[in-house]
């Protein structure tokens, strides 16, 4: 039965087919062709079907061998028409990237109420993202932040949360169907900044904003939702090291920072919501493209500038600009901030990511913004040398000779020397915002005590993990300098100083001798030292009774006081004989605020005396650094040694000039209450004559000696001085302010000098001047 | 022997079956790191334990069973893909919260699934007993062993027809 070319290769010759190719599969390989087509002459078809299975047998040996991965049908069932506990899901509503959210509603009878019900849909990382999204919200109560109501994990093993259903819009269409102009839109996005930053002040950094994830209810209520990839700022911390965390996120609204798969940072929030800004700005205007070009801008920079200008307000041009910094040094270093700003912009108020004000010059902001990226560079070099060092620290002691251990001891006392050193100097220099500083000395002080565990027997480095601890306890809340105002912060960080202390205390041998491991002996640890810094604790613990309203009672302030006369005693039956230029300031320090407060309740011969020693032991620091050359080293190093020991002096010459600067005011505020208005005045033009450097302390003290000398004007009948002075205070509080825009107290000063409805003296708070002096919180607020 | 000719019971046990193999390795996943691997066998074989124990359910004896699940997750697999491939074509338009190395799975298998398909639809009508074992012992994940029992053929025939389904697959796909 011979068979014409081309026959359809169908079922019928299938069989045959088959035959043929295991037939042909028996013979040698180089026998088959031959075969085949001595077998197949008239029949080509048949005969290249067989001849390409033949080909095709030797190619396919892998060809199927491992069946295929069923992970991708493990997807989530639609749940909709399931009951879930009290609940029974409607139907889909939303879809993510990370599961699904179902609309459903309550069915026990207990009342009615509709509910949002989201399920994550594939494997293990995302459930772990969920869970954390289910703690978040659990610890986030907030009215702008959608309400968590029950949780749980299906039969199917995957979890879900119960929240409460916002039916609204997405931001960006409630923008665009309500045609929300510019000024609706800022003070919407206000609520965004507000909302965003409470989380970030829980510790949650949201990590995933954009407009999706932003809605807004038919009654305008603004609900923050998805919290599933939000970080813990203290997990974020502990993970830094590791370099793992899981990730998630939107290009569109992530910051650099994140694309590169850094530690989640408060910073890249502030990059979303630039971004969302933006867009809403923007508005129906191509927002796709405007994101496009916000998030590409590196590659695009003339485009961007070209797009923004599609936003006629220059300041909210410059808002979204800063927020969106690829530095994130450059952006607004809280949503706090950033919401502040746009509620200078909505007030008419300067607006701080302008560079050039139209009230202030263009230097100040620009000083602001290098200062801050300095700030972070240089916080960046820290981290990352104290890393290193405590990377070679291991090392060495892994080596287990007994002498590298001693030595690695020392290294973790010259390594915690170094950061707070370097530390101080960068602060100093940079005077950044009193957050950043916070933040930049929490950091440290992490650093100083994640060494310390390794060397816990470390007095010297435990000395300096003690006085980091006072240092940012201050910046929390002292309650004379620009601080976080966070007293009960402020408390637990000094008690955990105080504890450290005594743990030195105990470790010091009675003798004077301690090893002192360092070359230089006005550096030793002795007990009168832990003494004295003992006791500057307590003076910090008892300044925050006298001067916060604690809770503790009206008596807060009289348990306070009578705490500091028990301090001052105590330091004064030291007798104590500082050395080293560092503990000869602190301890000026300490008698000038002991005198301080003597003033506060009028004992002004005390407050006398305690200020004679201060200016005693003022009088025998030097300013300037005891150089001593050194043969043996090399010129540059020599020279390294030198700059080191000139930066140390100019620090504390600016102590010694601020200290001194302390004491004129406290004299002259001693000749004011004897009612010696001539010498007072005298003595606070010469702090005025005396002035130098910008620092924040010296600014406030200013601040207050102008006030006071506004006040005495006002009592020697010069009117026009006293407005020129007050004029000069607002001058210099909005300049604080700018600085450190979170500063409350500054904004408390700024609105009632600025408030027509009060004389000037009320203004000036020449009622009674010791507002000016003390800031007494309480009486201040009864006066309000 | 003629399995195929069961088709009503077959169609019903489908529709059992379908759903559960979904819920086991939806259940499996779940508890799995999500780059981990679902293995058909352990699949199929859970699939089997959790359905004879239920009283409900009544089979003539595991092979029917087993004979089945090869074409159940064929059907399961393709139907993902299908969706899988929809959903590329047409969404995309709102931006989505990425995982990493989450979504990008299966993506160079999905379109080979979807014309592995076809070409088994077509060689049905060719050879519906290579169909068979190619569904067992590649979807299913059985030895030739197992699919001897399952097919009561010999296990020389399901070498023969293996070895013929897949050069004649691989040529077709090659094409």
């Amino acid at each position: 039965m011979a068979l014409q070319g081309n026959e359809p290769v169908v079922a019928d010759y299938f069989a045959e087919i088959e035959d043929l190719f295991f037939d042909a599969l028996e013979l040698p390989p180089n026998q088959r062709d031959t075969w085949l087509k001595t077998k197949l002459k008239d029949r080509e078809s048949v005969y290249t079907e067989v001849q390409t299975l033949l080909d095709a047998h030797l190619s396919s040996e892998e060809f199927l061998s491992e069946s295929p991965d069923l992970k991708g049908i493990a997807a989530c069932p639609d749940l909709s028409g399931r009951r879930l506990g009290s609940y029974e899901v409607v139907e889909e509503i939303a879809k993510g990237g990370m599961g699904r959210v179902y609309s459903a509603k309550r069915v026990d009878g207990e009342y009615e109420q509709r509910v949002a019900i989201k399920v994550v849909e594939l494997g293990n990382i995302e459930a772990e993202l969920f869970r954390r999204e289910r703690q978040t919200l659990a610890n986030l109560e907030h009215p702008n932040i959608v309400t968590l109501l029950d949780g749980g994990t299906l039969e199917e093993g995957f979890p879900y949360l119960v929240m409460e259903l916002v039916e609204g819009q997405v931001i960006d269409s409630y923008n665009i169907t309500n045609k929300l102009n510019h000024k609706e839109i800022v003070k919407v996005f206000g609520t965004l900044c507000d909302v965003v930053n409470q989380a970030h002040q829980q510790g949650v950094i949201h990590c995933d904003l954009k407009p999706a994830n932003i809605l807004v209810t038919n009654s305008g209520v603004l609900k923050l939702l998805d919290f599933g990839i939000s970080q813990s700022i203290i997990r974020t911390h502990d993970i830094q090291a590791e370099g793992t965390y899981p990730q998630g996120l939107t290009p569109e609204y992530s910051s650099p920072q994140r694309r590169e798969h850094k530690p989640p940072h408060v910073a890249d929030d502030v990059y979303s919501l630039g971004i969302i800004l933006g867009q809403l700005l923007i508005g129906g205007v191509l927002p796709r493209v405007a994101t496009e070009l916000l998030v590409n801008k590196r590659y695009k920079q003339i485009d961007l500038d070209k797009f923004l200008e599609l936003i006629p307000s220059r300041e909210l041009r410059e808002i979204v600009k800063k927020a969106t910094d690829d530095e994130p040094g450059g952006r607004y270093v809280s949503a706090h901030m950033m919401g502040e700003d746009l509620n200078n912009w909505l007030e008419d108020k300067p607006v701080n990511a302008m560079s050039s004000g139209r009230k202030r010059p263009f230097y100040a902001l620009s000083k602001n913004l290098i200062r801050n990226r300095r700030a972070w560079l240089i916080l960046l070099f820290l981290v990352v040398s104290f890393a290193l060092g405590s990377y070679v620290w291991k090392e060495v002691s892994l080596s287990s000779a007994r002498e590298s251990l001693e030595k690695a001891n020392t290294d973790a006392a010259a390594g915690a020397e170094k950061v707070t050193a370097d530390l101080a100097a960068v602060l100093s220099r940079t005077q950044p915002s009193i957050e950043v500083q916070s933040e930049l000395t929490g950091i440290a002080l992490n650093n100083i005590q994640q060494n310390l565990e390794k060397a816990p027997d470390n007095i010297p480095a435990r000395h300096v993990y003690a006085a980091s601890l006072v240092r940012y306890a201050q910046l929390e809340g002292h309650p004379l300098y620009l601080s976080k105002e966070n007293p009960a912060s402020a408390l637990t960080f000094l008690r955990e100083a105080s504890q450290s202390l005594r743990m030195i205390k105990e470790a010091l041998p009675d003798t004077d001798t301690t090893e002192a491991p360092t070359k230089n002996d006005s550096d030793q640890i002795t007990l009168e030292m832990i003494d004295v810094d003992l006791l500057r604790v307590e003076r910090l613990i008892a300044e925050i009774q006298v001067y916060y309203d604690l809770e503790t009672g009206m008596e807060s302030r009289e348990v306070g006081l009578t705490q500091l006369r028990d301090v001052e005693k105590k330091l004064l039956a030291i007798n104590y004989q500082p050395v080293s230029r560092k503990q000869k300031l602190l301890y000026v320090r300490d008698l000038a605020y002991l005198s301080h407060t003597r003033l506060l309740v009028g004992d002004i011969p005390m407050s006398k005396k305690l200020l004679e020693e201060a200016e005693k032991v003022l009088a025998t620091i030097s300013g300037v650094s005891s150089f001593k050359r050194d043969s043996s080293k090399s010129v540059e190093n020599q020279l390294k040694q030198k700059n080191e020991l000139d930066l140390k002096a100019r620090e504390a010459l600016k102590e010694i000039r601020l200290l001194n600067s302390f004491i004129l005011e406290q004299k002259a505020y001693q000749a004011f209450l004897q009612d010696d208005l001539d010498t007072a005045s005298r003595q606070y033009k010469k702090i005025i004559a005396g002035k130098s450097g910008s620092d924040v302390q010296l600014s406030l003290l200013l601040d207050r000696v102008s006030q006071m000398r506004a006040c005495i004007a006002l009592g020697q009948d010069k009117p026009d001085m006293a407005m020129r002075l007050r004029g000069d205070i607002i001058k210099n509080l909005d300049d604080l302010l700018e600085d450190h825009p979170g500063a409350k107290r500054f904004k408390m000063m700024h609105r009632r000098i600025t408030d027509q409805s009060f004389s000037i003296q009320q203004q000036l708070d020449c009622q009674d001047v010791r507002f000016i002096v003390f800031p007494l919180r309480k009486v201040k607020n009864d006066q309000n | 022997m003629d399995l195929l000719a069961q088709s009503e019971h077959h169609s019903k046990l489908l529709e059992t079956l379908y759903p559960e193999i979904k819920r086991l390795a939806a259940i499996q996943m779940s508890r799995e790191r999500s780059n981990h691997t679902l293995c058909p066998t352990a699949l199929v074989n859970e699939a089997y334990l959790k359905m004879s124990a239920e009283e409900s359910m009544v089979f003539n004896d595991k092979q029917h069973f087993l004979a089945v699940c090869g074409n159940c997750v064929r059907q399961i697999l393709v139907s993902h893909a299908r969706t899988k491939n929809a959903a590329k074509r047409g969404g995309g338009q709102v931006p989505v919260t990425l995982i990493e190395g989450v979504d990008d799975f299966q993506a160079d298998t999905d379109m080979d699934l979807l014309q592995l398909d076809e070409l088994l639809t077509r060689l049905e009508t060719l050879d519906a007993l290579q169909v068979k074992v190619v569904e067992l012992r590649f979807f299913s994940g059985m030895s030739n062993e197992e699919i001897s029992d399952v097919l009561e053929v010999s296990l020389s025939t399901v070498k023969r027809k293996w070895t013929m389904a897949k050069a004649w697959l691989y040529k077709e796909m090659n094409r």
